[in-house]
């Protein structure tokens, strides 16, 4: 960590010194050990360790960025010379800009060095474990992974920032298959402190490893209609990734595209939805404390009981819009939990379908989106009867969002993130 | 580096040694006002052994052999590390012939930010000027020069470096509902930036195509939910080729269970339909990703994946060619540094055939001419699945009404039995990327294809 100070404060000297007028500086080196199950076996161990330096300069209010991952000095100051350049070709834009002064910020969380015997012996055991359990399951690949990653961030208004921040991953893709029989490709990734309880008894692999196997006696979804559709978090989780990515973030709201565009403060989702972001959390094993434009990160509320709180500006968008810039940008969302059991949820719907994941593109700037409905099971009368595959989904996120109905007790916290179920009422769906 | 590592290290088991540069800009206009102005690299070295069934991979960024020594180390005590605890008999890999080539040496980016800058603001001006009435305008210049130099034990060395330029226009529009449509064009080419995009002009006629498809998509139509017949323009064409097929007959998909698997040597699609991934050339013309020896080390050669409806190929690595008794093709790509290699498509195209594209529109009775795409996905099963951007309705023959942002699904091996008509021109795009544990850049291709779908609503 000090050589990456020391090369921080290089930087910025360096930085004014070529005669810019601000500038800021992100360096961050990042440790990864890997061990992997491909083809059947254990397969790999890959360590790797990568550094990397993002510089942005602002001259004349014109800006040039320029990243590598060299630390020597003779690349530093090429680095900015080459970015000033940029820079001097760009035309002066009055958004562009570095975060105000603040006080000098540390951050430490998670585990900080690798335990290569454990990510080895976790990877044999669950692999084995699974093979007894389920033994139809067929893992294309497993990973266990630690990654370390130590970061400062400087600029020329004294920010100084600096996290060092650890934590396990399992990643992993895998389907059932019996004969000719077979399901779709499921996949996963969780993250841990430590991995000290077997993998195998952590419920929400279990639950994906079990419906993966039932998804074998797939048969073709006949018929359509408007039905219900109860999505798993990790459903949940995508549909308001696609919510920000359409309504909410700079681009869009810049273009003045986004369906949202003038709905702060009003309802844009059903009241049940409270949205809200946590990067340093005791509920999160994941942490993201400084976002890339040298703000610390602090919780944010997107949506309180359906009422949209913030947009996800960041520092620039919210310079261009004149709207407020977001406190948080990280992907850890915290969702809060609702009063309906899941298998009440389940119970009362006549007919409807409960779908994993949407295999589909972007949604478009209207949020309009069709898609495959894929590891998902029919719903009739109160029960899970049999999966199904070629659902079809036409719809749009702003259309789930207000049609949400209901909100599970349960939630999946997966370490990056904690979600619920939903059910959401009045679906287009179509089959074969 | 790499040639003094190898000199001076004695290697008792397989080994390859990779040094890696990427460079890249990354500049995009919106509306007239340049939001990114970026350029970077990344510069690294890895090493790779193979024992006993496990590999052990190390990398980092360094450009002094000392410290490349210290990786090579560490991956050897990587790969000892596994063996100790999951050792597996296995045979060596098939040794290949010594190499020492270079290719492309010239093709690095050259062009000042300035130079770009100016580019895309001619292009916006334009865009300005020929396109009214739109929402909004984007312009993108992604460039990206990927480096390497790979030593083997096998005693081959190769430096190549594969350029992937691309210019990017997104064209929004309001309908009059009040709902923004878009569309957008992409150009690539395998060759320098400043040889094949000399004069923004130039983009212009095919800019003003997708144009017009916008405006038509402003007074679009739903598509009808449910199986139709449709004709994919080459463009789409291409995209059946790499998600709905490509991804299920690689090597390590199909051992994961593929819908692939069972199906060697057996009829999968229509007697007219052909697929190979091709290595670096085709029909006298270098391709956008050309491969000439892979980062494996493995020649570059044409994997002849689907011949007239029969599953004939897989792609391979070196440990799955084994594996399966086939031959290794030169498919194991890794996009970065401190990436490993997997097995990867190259330029994966279907076959043209003999039909003009008017004579497979002029015999669709009640369908859709489908013609551009957002993403696709592809799934083990052989379900697949593409968001179509650009399409129109069929009505006796003639083109109709355009229709609004819709997906097409099937099952491969499904739908491949129904293409009827192959059109007889070949379209390649070199500006996909393909996302398997890591994002690389691929090459699709195909002609126009008649054939059965899921259309959702």
């Amino acid at each position: 960590m000090n050589e990456l100070k020391q090369k921080l404060e290089y930087v910025l000297r360096e930085i004014k010194h070529q005669g810019a007028d601000d500038g800021s500086v992100s360096i961050s080196q990042t440790s990864l050990t890997e061990a992997s199950y491909e083809a059947d076996k254990i397969s790999m161990m890959r360590s790797v360790l990568s550094v990397d330096i993002g510089i942005k300069v602002i001259k004349d209010k014109r800006k040039g960025t320029i990243s590598f991952n060299s630390l020597a000095e003779a690349d530093i100051k090429n680095g900015i010379t080459t970015a000033l350049l940029a820079a001097s070709s760009a035309e002066p834009d009055e958004a562009e800009g570095i975060s105000p002064e603040c006080l000098p910020e540390e951050f430490s969380h998670g585990p900080l060095e690798p335990d290569k015997e454990k990510l080895v012996d976790t990877l044999i055991a669950f692999t084995e474990a699974a093979k007894q359990k389920y033994p139809l399951i067929s893992f294309e690949a497993v990973s266990t992974v630690h990654s370390v990653q130590e970061e400062v961030f400087g600029n020329t208004n004294n920010v100084r920032l600096q996290a060092h921040l650890g934590e396990y991953e399992v990643r992993m893709s895998f389907l059932a298959k019996d004969g000719e029989r077979q399901s779709s490709f499921a996949g996963m990734g969780m993250s841990f402190a430590d991995f000290d309880s077997p993998l195998i008894d952590n419920p929400i692999i279990d639950k994906q490893l079990m419906l993966t196997t039932k998804q074998i006696e797939v048969e073709p979804f006949a018929g359509g209609g408007t039905l219900d559709v109860v999505m798993t978090p990790g459903c949940y989780l995508n549909m308001l990734n696609m919510a920000q990515g359409v309504y909410m973030s700079d681009m869009p709201l810049i273009q003045k595209t986004s369906a949202w565009q003038d709905k702060l403060g009003e309802q844009v989702a059903s009241s049940l939805v409270t949205w809200r972001t946590e990067p340093t959390s005791k509920t999160l094993v994941s942490w993201s404390p400084i976002s890339g434009e040298g703000f610390v990160n602090t919780a944010q509320t997107f949506i309180e009981a359906g009422v949209l709180k913030s947009f996800a500006l960041s520092h620039y968008g919210a310079k261009r819009t004149g709207l407020a810039r977001a406190t948080d940008n990280s992907s850890h969302f915290v969702i809060e939990p609702g009063k309906t059991p899941l298998a009440t949820m389940i119970k009362e719907i006549k007919r409807g379908i409960y779908v994993d994941y949407f295999s589909a593109g972007s949604p478009n700037d209207s949020g309009l989106f069709t898609g495959v409905a894929k590891n998902c099971f029919l719903i009739e009368n109160g029960e899970i009867t049999k999966p199904v595959n070629e659902v079809m989904v036409a719809t749009s996120v702003a259309e789930m969002l207000e049609n949400i109905v209901a909100v599970s007790s349960e939630v999946e916290n997966c370490g990056s993130s904690s979600v619920p179920y939903v059910l959401v009422r009045g679906i287009k769906v179509s089959g074969k | 580096m790499i040639d003094t590592i190898y000199k001076n290290h004695h290697f008792a088991h397989y080994a390859e040694l990779r040094e890696q540069e990427m460079r890249y800009r990354r500049l995009m206009l919106v509306d007239g006002v340049l939001v990114r102005n970026m350029q970077g690299s990344t510069h690294g070295f890895s090493a790779r052994t193979y024992a006993n069934g496990c590999y052990g991979f190390a990398s980092g960024s360094v450009t002094e052999a000392e410290a490349g020594m210290r990786l090579v180390k560490a991956a050897e005590e990587n790969a000892k590390l596994l063996s100790s605890k999951v050792a597996i008999a296995k045979p060596a890999f098939t040794k290949v012939a010594p190499l020492d080539v270079s290719y492309d040496m010239d093709l690095a980016i050259t062009e000042s930010q300035e130079h770009l800058i100016d580019f895309l603001k001619t292009l916006d001006q334009l865009i300005i000027k020929d396109c009214p009435n739109l929402a909004g305008r984007t312009v993108i210049c992604d460039l990206l020069d990927m480096q390497k130099h790979l030593r083997t034990t096998d005693n081959v060395s190769i430096n190549q470096i594969i350029p992937r330029h691309r210019v990017v226009v997104i064209l929004k529009a309001k309908s009059p509902s009040g709902s923004t449509e878009e569309l957008y064009f992409v150009e690539s080419k395998h060759g320098r930036f400043k040889d094949n995009f000399t004069d923004p002009a130039e983009l212009m006629p095919q800019i003003m195509e997708c144009y017009h498809h916008l405006m038509a998509k402003l007074e679009g139509v739903r598509a009808e939910a449910g199986e139709a017949t449709v004709i994919l323009d080459p463009d789409l064409g291409g995209i059946v080729a790499h998600e709905a097929v490509g991804h299920t007959v690689e090597a390590d998909l199909v051992r994961a269970g593929s819908v692939a698997g069972p199906r060697f040597g057996t009829k999968v699609a229509s007697d007219l339909v052909s697929m190979v991934d091709f290595a670096y050339e085709a029909y006298g013309n270098k391709l956008p990703m050309p491969i000439y020896v892979d980062d494996e080390g493995t020649p570059g050669k044409d994997a002849k994946l689907i011949t007239n409806g029969i599953l004939t190929g897989y792609m391979h690595n070196k440990e799955s060619a084994l594996d399966f008794g086939h031959e290794a093709c030169g498919n194991a790509r890794a996009f970065e540094f401190y990436d490993e290699p997997l097995i990867r498509m190259r330029n994966t195209y279907i076959l043209p055939g003999t039909s003009t594209l008017e004579e497979m529109i002029a015999s669709v009775e009640d369908g859709y001419y489908l013609i551009s795409t957002g993403n696709g996905q592809a799934d083990s099963t052989g379900e697949f699945m593409f968001g179509v951007t650009t399409g129109y309705e069929i009505k006796n023959g003639k083109l109709g009404r355009a229709i609004l942002d819709t997906t097409i699904s099937g099952i491969a091996f499904e739908a491949l039995q129904t293409v009827s008509m192959v059109g007889n021109e070949l379209k390649i795009t070199g500006s996909g990327m393909c996302g398997k544990k890591q994002m690389i850049p691929v090459s699709m291709g195909g002609p126009a294809l008649k054939l059965k779908l899921t259309v959702g609503g």
